[in-house]
């Protein structure tokens, strides 16, 4: 088990590091001088030679690659272009809002697509499971984007019921703190793109689980589980939802991966500052430290979920060698 | 072509199935003929023939069936011209994505050892790249168009079909047939191509499917976010230009349509996908 | 009506069958078509005794076995018959009552433990949800129970904390044997209970077995196609062929004297020191469930047959002491036993009849 860890850990960090060079050179590909990723062109000339040496600009490029490396592990993005802030100090909050948004809706559509799963597996051939297997194609074949701008035109628009985007009301809080996360006009705010998000992300994991639950049901220790006497909710839960979980649990990782890449449509249809409408609008700016440091976090975050799943993947099923 | 007949018989043993299959049937036939029975050209703007006036954000009437934009365009032939940059996208980057990762699954899986490594961390590294930031970071170092767009999609989705070609190659690789293969003698190359590729067809070709169920949403998302091919229309570039006038919510019908069209057309494609997957892995049948 | 009720009815009250099945048949809806599983099968397993149930796989046993424990698949039918237990047809049992007679009265040893198991719950969690499902105790006497039970078939109780994969092919199949009988049920059902595992094992299973049916009494209705497992274990015997039982009776008489041909085609099956030639194989192949012969069912590769056979199906007759069978040739049975041991014969037959079947069609 220990040394699963340590194996898993440096499968992590060699992952970490072959990505962290992929992005090395993908932003030097960037259209214009290579420079640009780091320096804007509208600053003076003398800021830009100081900077120029700050990111040692002027030295050979592998001199410049462990500069890099030591500007990324030390959260060191440089300044945004537009804003001319330090990008960490702007990534902060928008690190928390992305994982508001998509970490807490992850769970919930796991856990109510794996419960619905097993129940749809469980009673297979009813109206119930046709029904619900439709309505999940559907909503997972609608690309994200265009179900939350379909719930904003119903619930917001001409319900009213929901504001049509943003973090909080413009104005009402002057600190993005604990109080505001805790406010009821963040809640309200967040409801919307939460439950579109977790609308959209349930599909998955229920359908998946689903066709997990046929295969299971069919398994010898099922009916062996009915010969000895159990009740059947103890049959379907303990054994055939508990069994069937398994091959669910191990997409949780790419999914999440997906869901915070996915980030950057969900974030621009409801104005949602977090790290994806970041992205995108620095891609919109040509604001370059700005892009890479939110692809970076992105890209951290997803391998960091991918380990935390292996490592959960451990604790469910008994039988997995860890070699 | 085999493979093509097997696979439309085996759809068709579902309803389902049978019902998917005509819907991208029909789909494909009009991304070759929609641009023809389009009344108007995807960028044409329209006027009112009596006063001679640009006909702007009209909602659905009998010339217009969709109504218009608020540049005066048809978007009921904005709609019809999409099915092509949806076909034409979808379908390049699904045999794009299969294309790779069967190869990579298929040496992977085969040769194992130091090679099966390095392809695996490989694959790896790429599935923690961010899909759609790495997507939009191509396509600004590239520059827009149909061609980078698919290029660009398939270069970071051929990662998920490879694990899944690499583990089927696994089994197959404990089959009889193929050690009968490597004691007639037979090279890698021939043993890889001649007798277990053959036999990954089917997951291959559910893994078209779901590629290119994937690669049309993608390529929504895409447009969407702005990065659409700016000399073609698709229904992903509908939704960004009603998006960006900041008119879609009082223009329903230039929101909406683009929508249902991905929606169907995807559906379409997933239960074709499971259909086959149905017909060539009993295993989910449930008994 | 055979003659077995009869006796029974002259008996006392307790040789009463334990379970009474009366012409029971069971039918499955397939892709192509009816197929019949049991035909007007009757049988009574007696109390605290052992009954072997023989016949070649696909020949229904199992189907029977699963038909009295009431865990018969969806696209099973049953045309007729009832499964007396306790005064309770298991036939027309609701859903609660089946399951409260399940494992406390009828609990099962199945063939293969490492598939019987959930793989993600520990050996010892699985017998103590048997138990709870039928009966309240405290954890500790539950805890107490498992360990009294593991120790009774010689599993070391602290393993009952491992999964099962954890465990060795023969621990399984005590730990199952543990939990089949930790309720102390009436009867048990044992379906092939140590094919997976080798020779050595397999006897220290029976033996087992064996040791805690004296200590426990309980009935054990033991599903198998080595008549060699019959012969060791079991008192009475019945064999079984195309779903049908076609010989019935104490295990000394049916194995000692056989009537029906299949059953002497089994026994030819048997290791043998007096025959001094290898164990012969019944030629052919059972019919095909969805069209069954219309006369006798072992008719096609009995080299016995005469006209009859194809045209008329056999009863079960008694032949004495309990022992039936359903062949028309009954009666030249004895005269023939010495001809049925000969590989020729079996090897004419299967000629005979492939010819007779190729100038039919």
């Amino acid at each position: 088990m220990k040394e699963y860890i340590f194996r898993r850990t440096l499968h992590m960090i060699i992952t970490l590091f072959a990505m962290v060079t992929i992005m090395f050179f993908l932003f030097r590909l960037l259209p214009g001088d290579p420079t640009m990723t780091v320096i804007s062109s509208a600053m003076y000339p003398k800021a830009q030679e100081a900077m120029r040496v700050q990111f040692g600009l002027d030295k050979p490029l592998l001199h410049q690659y462990m500069i890099y490396l030591k500007n990324l592990a030390t959260f060191d993005f440089g300044f945004s272009f537009h804003s001319s802030r330090s990008v960490s100090e702007l990534l902060g909050g928008r690190i928390v809002n992305t994982l508001v948004l998509v970490l807490p809706s992850m769970i919930l559509a796991y856990g109510l697509g794996a419960l619905f799963g097993a129940l749809m597996g469980w009673y297979r051939g009813s109206a119930f499971e046709a029904v619900l297997v439709l309505l999940a194609t559907l909503l997972q074949a609608a690309p994200v984007f265009w179900i939350g701008m379909m719930a904003i035109l119903v619930f917001s628009l001409n319900l009213g019921w929901f504001p049509t985007g943003h973090l909080v009301t413009p104005g009402m809080f002057i600190d993005q703190d604990l109080r505001m996360y805790l406010s009821a006009d963040f809640l309200h705010h967040l409801a919307l793109p939460f439950i579109v998000h977790t609308a959209y992300q349930i599909c998955f994991p229920l359908l998946l689980m689903r066709s997990s639950m046929l295969s299971t049901v069919g398994e010898d220790f099922i009916e062996f589980a009915r010969i000895k006497g159990l009740r059947e909710r103890r049959i379907l839960f303990r054994h055939a939802a508990r069994n069937s979980l398994l091959p669910v649990a191990t997409t949780i990782p790419m999914i999440l991966g997906w869901a915070l890449a996915g980030s950057v449509v969900i974030e621009t249809v409801f104005s949602w500052p977090g790290l994806g409408l970041m992205m995108i609008e620095g891609v919109q700016r040509s604001d370059f430290p700005v892009v890479q440091a939110a692809f970076f976090l992105i890209a951290v975050l997803t391998i960091l979920g991918t380990f935390a799943a292996d490592l959960l993947y451990g604790v469910l099923d008994p039988r997995i060698v860890y070699d | 072509m085999k493979w093509l007949m097997h696979f439309v018989r085996a759809v068709h043993e579902s309803r389902a199935g049978r019902i998917s299959f005509y819907i991208v049937v029909a789909c494909i036939v009009l991304a070759f003929i929609g641009p023809w029975i389009a009344p108007y050209g995807p960028f044409e703007r329209v006027y009112d023939p009596v006063t001679e006036r640009l006909i702007r954000l009209s909602p659905p009437t009998r010339d217009h069936w969709l109504g218009t934009t608020t540049l005066g365009r048809d978007i009921f032939s904005q709609l019809l011209w999409g099915f092509r940059s949806a076909i034409v996208v979808g379908f390049a980057t699904a045999f794009g994505v299969v294309a790779i990762g069967v190869n990579v699954g298929l040496i992977s899986g085969y040769m194992g050892g130091r090679v099966d490594t390095v392809m695996m961390r490989l694959t790896d590294i790429f599935l923690g790249l961010p899909f759609l930031p790495f997507i939009i970071v191509i396509l600004a170092i590239t520059g827009r168009s149909t061609t980078t767009i698919i290029i660009a999609m398939t270069l970071i989705m051929w990662r998920s079909a490879a694990r899944v070609v690499r583990a089927q190659v696994l089994s197959i690789k404990q089959q009889s047939f193929v050690a009968a293969a490597r004691t007639t003698g037979g090279g890698d190359l021939s043993i890889i191509y001649r007798e277990i590729a053959p036999n990954i067809m089917p997951i291959a070709l559910v893994n078209v499917a779901f590629s290119l169920a994937w690669a049309i949403i993608t390529e929504a998302s895409i447009g969407f976010l702005g990065y659409g091919d700016a000399k073609a229309i698709s229904w992903g570039t509908i939704i960004h230009d009603a998006y960006a006038s900041q008119m879609m919510y009082q223009a329903p019908w230039w929101v909406v349509p683009p929508g249902i069209a991905i929606m169907v057309l995807v559906s379409a494609v997933y239960f074709l996908g499971r259909a086959y997957e149905h017909v060539v892995n009993p295993r989910l049948a449930g008994q | 009506m055979t003659g077995n009720q009869n006796n029974r009815d002259a008996d006392e009250a307790d040789d009463s069958a334990l379970v009474d099945i009366t012409d029971l048949s069971i039918r499955f809806r397939t892709k192509r078509g009816m197929a019949n599983a049991l035909e007007s099968v009757s049988l009574a397993v007696p109390r605290k005794a052992s009954m072997g149930l023989v016949g070649e796989s696909g020949c229904g046993k199992s189907t029977l076995m699963k038909a009295v424990i009431g865990v018969l698949s969806e696209n099973a039918e049953v045309t007729s018959g009832s499964v007396m237990y306790n005064g309770t047809d298991l036939m027309r049992a609701d859903a609660e009552a089946l399951r409260s007679i399940r494992w406390s009265e009828i609990s099962m040893i199945t063939q293969s433990a490492l598939n019987s198991l959930n793989p993600v719950m520990t050996v010892g969690d699985q017998i103590i949800e048997a138990i709870q499902a039928h009966r309240h105790m405290s954890k500790a006497d539950l805890n107490n129970l498992v360990v009294k039970m593991l120790t009774l078939v010689g599993v070391d109780p602290r393993r009952m904390h491992d999964y099962p994969h954890q465990f060795s092919g023969g621990m399984r199949q005590r730990a199952i044997i543990a939990m089949s009988l930790v309720l102390n049920p009436e009867l048990v059902l044992a379906d092939e209970p140590t094919t997976s595992l080798d020779m050595i094992v397999q006897d220290q299973i029976f033996r087992s077995i064996r040791d805690l049916q004296v200590q426990l009494g309980f009935s054990m209705l033991l599903v198998t196609h080595d008549l060699a497992v019959v012969i060791e274990n079991c008192s009475r015997i019945a064999v079984m062929y195309a779903g049908q039982i076609v010989e019935e009776g104490s295990v000394a008489s049916v194995v000692g004297a056989p009537f029906h041909p299949y059953t002497l085609g089994l026994k030819n099956s048997l290791p043998s020191i007096e025959r001094m030639h290898e164990p012969i194989a019944i030629p052919g192949a059972p019919p095909d469930p969805i069209a069954m012969p219309p006369g006798c069912r072992f008719a096609p590769r009995c080299p016995f047959a005469i006209p009859r056979c194809r045209e008329q199906r056999p009863n079960l007759e008694q032949m004495g002491d309990g022992h039936a069978s359903a062949c028309h040739r009954n009666a030249d049975m004895p005269g023939l036993r010495m001809e049925a041991a000969e590989f020729s014969t079996w090897a004419r037959a299967s000629e005979t009849n492939h010819a007779s079947q190729e100038s039919i069609s």
